[in-house]
């Protein structure tokens, strides 16, 4: 059986199913347990079991339901959620303790617990990471360089006279986003215009006047304003780059951003061939993260350089996919399936 | 996606301050229609999740002339 | 001329496909779902090397004898993002020409009567174990709206897309039923021929979906229609179509009787759902035979420029050591006209 982690809604984790159906493989779906149906995997009516140690020779990892063991062969964090049940009300009402404690306490046990079986399931065959969602922005641009990448100049401050000079220093053209996560995308029900919301998300987003510009911040992310010719985002699959040139250039609006644009203007992708240098850095930046899955943004800018911008180990890959006839949900279908532990 | 956040400044005001990051001033917004979810997903048994409906890549015939 | 305008090379971005028909060519915009007719030679132009020749030495392989002509016309196709100028097209890719699809069945179509004997909830059922994502069901007779209801229930939870449904009219379809039963039956498209008048009652705006009234008769001699409207381009209908034949890939029919085949109008069945499995009827490569002879292969449809937009369920036969379609279509490649 494959275990997918994945999001109730997920299209991508619909198409990979699509190939495992067709190559009449078992699988399951595990989602987020507040939002799970009663289809969904769980490990909540299992009964597992990890022992090691010892003069323990033969180290077991199981998972059973009910009586038959649970085969798990391979595992696809695509979308990990791992949280654990709340105590029930009824369970909560004994002793002085307070029960926020209580349940502070259990939560923190049992998400050691997950930790420790999806690392048991990492060491299946897997793709994605459980712990990686989120990585840290400016980590990984420092270890970018490290691999010989070329990043932008960044700068991270919560200081405004520091802010000043580095705009002045990058030609007055900055760009400034999010340290962490981007906020959670929020939709506003209005009135008017009639059938319309409003829908509230962050992009990047340039500062070419410093005067207007709050004063005071906490610490926050900039980078110089690369002129850029193209967008390139690049899949990494197990050590394979698939990458598309993604022409947003055309109009104004995406120039600093592609995701800014009418809707029923598409953008333009095209299958691309990064150099064998940078194919190689991102590679060995990859593998120092153990990252096996990853969506890695890049811009060429219009001096002729690549530069770096930023990975997402869990970004899409849908659009690449589609528009370059890579068949990229096939490839991680057939890897979950090729790479079974039987 | 055309960020229309200038239209609706007054939606997304949040004050300055040392403990609120510089970007957290430039959140988008941008006007969407409201699309029926529900017509266009349905609960398919082999996703265990939501999948499409109503539209796919090709036709199967044209037998009665209903494009007019 | 400056040495930049030298080096620079013009390339058609890659959804954007020049394809050559007869007497007239078009570019396919796949992103776009859109076409733009252009000339046979520009199409020409447009299918040399692009990648390793200036736009210098495009011009020179035309015995600069275009040469304003290439030059507008790159700059028109430009300009409306069709392609792009580059001082270095290395780089840049073109998807691999190949299709996939991971769906056992891609579409079926089933034919029913009064005087049908075969299990159409059984097939219902095989076709949703097949992966089946579009299903269109002809009904020659009437069929009470609840009856229609208690067969699609069992198909709820499938994955199957579009279900379109066609049916006489009759005195019993009442409006207001069938406006639940579309809002009841989301995947449903319900087409009810024989009307007095051509309409449609719009049940939603997003996703659009109507109930379609339509004049015209439908039975089992009806033929295929074609025309400019009835086209479909995106990417996997044209990737699909340089291997396979995009309307019997992957499709299975069942008449009235029951006879498993290819298309309704073909002659040939493979077997009755009566006694035989679908699964087991098209794993036979007999049945997967005209899978492939797609439109590339095919007498005039080769030299269409419509070929790769252009759904056909007609049968294919060999002859004079080349394949016809038994069902041609009314439009005229060596003339560019529709007849």
């Amino acid at each position: 059986m494959h275990l997918l982690f994945s999001e109730e809604v997920d299209f991508s984790t619909n198409r990979v199913i699509d190939w495992l159906y067709y190559n009449d493989e078992k699988y399951e779906k595990h989602i987020d347990h507040n939002k799970a149906q009663k289809d969904h995997f769980n490990f909540e009516d299992k009964t597992i079991a990890v022992s090691f140690g010892g003069n323990i020779t033969d180290p077991i990892f199981k998972v059973n339901d009910i009586k038959d063991p649970v085969d798990i062969n391979s595992t696809w964090f695509r979308r990990p959620t791992i949280n654990s049940k709340t105590l029930s009300p009824e369970k909560q009402n004994f002793g002085v303790y307070p029960k926020e404690y209580l349940e502070y306490s259990n939560q923190k046990r049992m998400r050691t617990f997950w930790d420790f079986l999806c690392y048991n399931l990492q060491k299946t065959k897997k793709l994605g990471s459980y712990e990686i969602v989120d990585l840290n922005k400016p980590i990984i641009l420092k270890k970018a360089q490290e691999h010989n990448l070329t990043i932008p100049k960044t700068l991270i401050t919560n200081s405004i006279d520091e802010l000043r000079n580095f705009f002045n220093l990058c030609n007055q053209k900055i760009i400034t986003k999010s340290l962490g996560s981007v906020i959670p995308e929020y939709k506003h029900q209005v009135n008017h215009p009639k059938d319309h919301y409003l829908s509230f998300y962050q992009l990047t987003k340039l500062i070419d006047n410093i005067d207007t510009a709050p004063k005071k911040f906490a610490p926050s992310l900039f980078q110089e304003c690369i002129d850029k010719e193209y967008e390139i985002r690049s899949i990494y699959l197990n050590g394979e780059l698939y990458s598309a040139c993604i022409f947003s250039q055309l109009n104004e609006q995406t120039k600093v951003d592609m995701r800014n644009r009418p809707a029923n203007h598409p953008t333009r992708y095209i299958p691309y061939q990064l150099n064998q240098a940078i194919e190689s850095s991102i590679t060995s930046l990859m593998q120092e993260l153990t990252l096996d899955y990853g969506a890695i943004d890049i811009i060429k800018g219009i001096d002729g350089q690549y530069y770096f911008l930023e990975i997402n180990p869990v970004g899409q890959y849908g659009d690449v996919s589609l528009q370059c006839n890579y068949y990229l949900n096939k490839k991680i279908a057939e890897y979950l399936i090729n790479n079974s532990n039987d | 996606m055309i960020d229309q956040s200038n239209k609706y400044k007054d939606l997304i005001q949040i004050p300055e301050d040392e403990s609120i990051p510089f970007d957290m001033h430039y959140i988008c917004v941008s006007e969407k229609k409201t699309s029926n979810l529900e017509e266009k997903f349905v609960y398919m048994k082999k996703y265990r999740a939501l999948g499409s409906i109503t539209d796919f890549y090709k036709k199967n015939s044209n037998i009665i002339d209903i494009d007019s | 001329m400056s040495t930049a305008l030298k080096e620079t090379y013009f390339l058609l971005f890659p959804t954007c496909i020049p394809v050559r028909g007869h007497a007239n060519s078009l570019i396919m915009d796949l992103d776009n779902g859109a076409f733009i007719e252009i000339p046979n030679l520009l199409q020409e132009i447009l299918s040399s090397d692009l990648k390793n020749n200036t736009i210098q030495q495009i011009k020179s392989i035309f015995k600069n004898k275009y040469d304003e002509g290439i030059d507008n016309y790159f700059q028109y196709l430009a300009n409306n993002e069709y392609g792009f100028f580059t001082q270095n097209p290395a780089p840049f890719q073109k998807p691999e020409q190949i299709f996939y699809s991971p769906f056992k069945v891609i579409s079926s179509i089933l034919e029913y009567d009064q005087s049908s004997a075969y299990d159409i909830a059984d097939v219902l059922s095989q076709l949703e174990t097949l992966s089946c994502q579009i299903i269109q069901i002809r009904l020659y007779d009437f069929i009470a709206i609840s009856q229609l209801s208690k067969l699609l229930d069992n198909i709820k939870e499938s994955d199957i897309r579009i279900i379109e449904i066609m049916i006489p009219m009759n005195e019993q379809l009442v409006l207001e039923e069938l406006k639940l039963f579309m809002i009841n039956y989301p995947r449903v498209r319900l087409i009810i021929y024989n009307s007095q008048s051509k309409k449609r009652v719009v049940i939603s705006e997003n996703p659009k979906r109507e109930i379609v009234y339509s004049e015209h008769n439908l039975n089992k001699g009806s033929k295929e229609i074609y025309s400019i409207k009835s086209f479909t381009i995106n990417h996997q209908m044209y990737y699909e179509a340089l291997q396979y034949n995009t309307g019997l890939h992957r499709k299975v029919c069942i008449d009235t009787e029951g006879n498993i085949k290819n298309y309704l109008s073909h002659k040939k069945s493979y077997g009755n759902t009566i006694q035989d499995r679908i699964e087991d009827v098209i794993n036979q490569n007999d049945f997967q035979k005209k899978y492939h002879i797609h439109n590339d292969m095919i007498e005039k449809c080769k030299d269409c420029q419509f070929r790769y937009m252009c759904l056909s369920n007609s049968d294919v036969k060999f002859s004079n050591n080349s394949h016809h379609k038994i069902q041609s279509c009314n439009f005229d490649p060596y003339t560019n006209s529709w007849n």
